[in-house]
């Protein structure tokens, strides 16, 4: 995967659902996926592979399909086609109580956050592992967290900086501390690969910067694999070895950061005839 | 728009035979509203009437005891409703059967959870009260029951609608943390409307103490029961009396609902 990868594979021979993933080594990998939503093709046939602790940063025009190749990777869409892996396992091929323990393992920042604004931030950090226990227990751990529980999150919250917040109610954090939040319930799913979207979106440049050191070092000191979609290609390239550019749904190229020269910037985000600007 | 408004309003008058002339009181009348008006503000604060038994209680404690039992017929009912309305509600909700596989079961369940809840709706508590009274007489079940149907209706379908209209976005991150659909409603939707259906719960315990009280026009010993004998004995002294007293917990009901809301969700 260290050379140039032009648009995507087409015609890959899938193994059987269900098989024995083809290489080892990756947290997470799709194979061939296409996914359509509201009756468009939004990816063509994608290939990616994550390997464990690597980080790699996504990056592209909008609609380009950087929230869908990420949501793809989390197992949280049912592809038209292709095969999606985590650790190992063939997500697709398995029943619904695997998936979700599979799901559980990849932690996802989203783009808006997605807390719910009416509980406290310890019952959205508790939300984290929900992926591994049932109705009652999660009830449970949202409504009489115990002694153990809120002290494993306070280390969270304090590693992420909003540990003195943990019994506000979510909605009147900031949008900045709500997205500390979000990235504690994530680290408390205990994951293997970490996927945040446009996790500097709404920040100004300084704060950005701060965000994406942020992730880079929770990851690396535990050793999680990171993916961050990001529009910021100075960013991007300054803290990243390895990054996925993407175009109109096909890969546009996959390579480490260094061989990357402006022109692929440039070309990955002119404006074609016919492109609508959202 | 108005003007289909405006045909609907001259069709109807003419059908029902409205006529403005019929606004004025009959000669009778003005006679009664005018006495019935001289009261509002001079309640009886003692018996009035003649026709009042001797061993009646006061008539202050016998109002209390009225407003009494009509706030416990109301809290039956709303009890009885909640009941009902919780699993309805839950059934005839799209955001209950979307997280699930949806196939024809699904399907039924959500229409035969719809149709309960309209055929529940569609009659009105006193209606429900005369079909109960004859079936099971003149005791409280009969009252708590009536209440609790077209109450029970009701709320299921709001909660299903405050519960489809609540924001998805969190739970949509729980289903790709890997929750179930189960935790995903419970603690992913349910939460963002539940400030909501509280609220209207307490409008809707307002309505049925409302209810309560006109419930004992049938017999039924609530506010309205006093209130009728007042009436039949040109009483209006005491009439107002019980009036009043509705006046009063409805406005304690909103303030309570209110000191409520504020301490949580504010
Ligand atoms: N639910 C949906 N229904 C229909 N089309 C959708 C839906 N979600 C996304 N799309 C379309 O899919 C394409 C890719 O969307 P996606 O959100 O993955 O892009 P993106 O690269 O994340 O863009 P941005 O940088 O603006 O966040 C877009 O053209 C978008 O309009
Ligand atoms: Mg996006």
């Amino acid at each position: 995967m260290h050379e140039l990868t032009p648009g995507a594979s087409a015609g890959v021979v899938l193994p059987r659902r269900g098989a024995v993933e083809p290489r080892g080594g990756a947290v997470a990998r799709l194979d061939g996926v296409t996914v359509s939503l509201g009756g468009k093709v939004v990816l063509h046939g994608l290939d990616l592979i994550v390997r464990a602790g690597e980080a790699v940063a996504l990056v592209g025009p909008s609609g380009a399909g950087k929230t869908t190749a990420l949501r793809a990777l989390g197992a949280a869409l049912a592809p038209d086609r292709g095969r999606v892996w985590i650790e190992g396992q063939d997500v697709l091929a398995l029943g619904s109580k695997e998936r979700r323990r599979a799901r559980s393992r990849v932690g996802f920042v989203h783009q808006q956050l997605a807390l719910v604004p009416q509980l406290r931030v310890h019952q959205n950090v508790a939300a984290g592992r929900f992926g591994r226990v049932g109705l009652l227990s999660s009830l449970r751990a949202t409504l009489f967290p115990s002694r153990r529980e809120l002290i494993e999150m306070h280390t969270l919250t304090e590693q992420v900086g909003v540990a003195e917040l943990l019994f506000r109610r979510t909605d009147t954090l900031s949008g900045g501390q709500q997205q500390r939040v979000a990235i504690a319930r994530a680290l408390y799913q205990e994951p293997v690969l970490l996927l945040a979207d446009e996790p500097v979106a709404s920040v100004d440049p300084e704060r950005a910067r701060a965000v994406v050191e942020l992730l880079l070092a929770l990851c690396r000191e535990r050793g999680l694999a990171l993916v961050v979609s990001l529009h910021d290609l100075d960013l991007a390239r300054e803290h990243f070895d390895r990054l996925v550019g993407l175009r109109g749904g096909h890969l546009a190229f996959d390579a480490p950061a260094h061989n990357l020269a402006d022109d692929h910037f440039a070309r990955l985000y002119e404006l074609e005839r016919g492109d609508t600007i959202p | 728009m108005l003007a289909a408004l405006a045909a609907a309003a001259a069709v109807s008058a003419f059908a029902l035979g409205l006529s403005p002339g019929q606004l004025l009181p009959a000669p009778g009348g003005v006679e009664l509203l005018r006495a019935f008006a001289a009261r509002a503000f001079t309640p009886a604060l003692a018996w009035e009437s003649d026709l009042v038994p001797p061993d009646a209680g006061p008539l202050l404690v016998s109002v209390a005891a009225a407003a009494l039992r009509t706030v416990l017929f109301a809290l039956g009912g709303m009890s009885l409703a909640l009941a009902l309305a919780v699993p309805l509600g839950l059934l005839s909700s799209a955001s209950f059967w979307s997280q699930r596989q949806s196939g024809p079961l699904a399907a039924v369940a959500l229409g035969a959870a719809r149709a309960v809840i309209a055929g529940l709706r569609s009659v009105h508590e006193l209606l429900w009260a005369v079909v109960f009274l004859a079936a099971f007489g003149l005791t409280p079940l009969s009252a708590v029951v009536a209440l609790a149907l077209p109450y029970g209706g009701t709320l299921a379908k709001i909660f299903a609608e405050m519960l489809d209209e609540a924001p998805r976005d969190a739970g949509e991150a729980l289903r790709a943390l890997g929750a179930a659909p189960s935790q995903v409603l419970a603690l992913g939707i349910a939460p963002r409307a539940l400030a909501d259906m509280g609220a209207y719960t307490f409008y809707r315990f307002e309505c049925a103490l409302r209810s309560s009280a006109v419930l004992g026009f049938f017999g039924f010993e609530t506010l309205g029961y006093g209130l009728r004998q007042a009436f039949y004995n040109l009483a209006y002294g005491e009439l107002w009396t019980h009036l009043w007293a509705l006046v009063l917990l409805v406005v304690a009901i909103e303030r309570w609902s209110g000191a409520l809301r504020r301490r949580f969700v504010a």
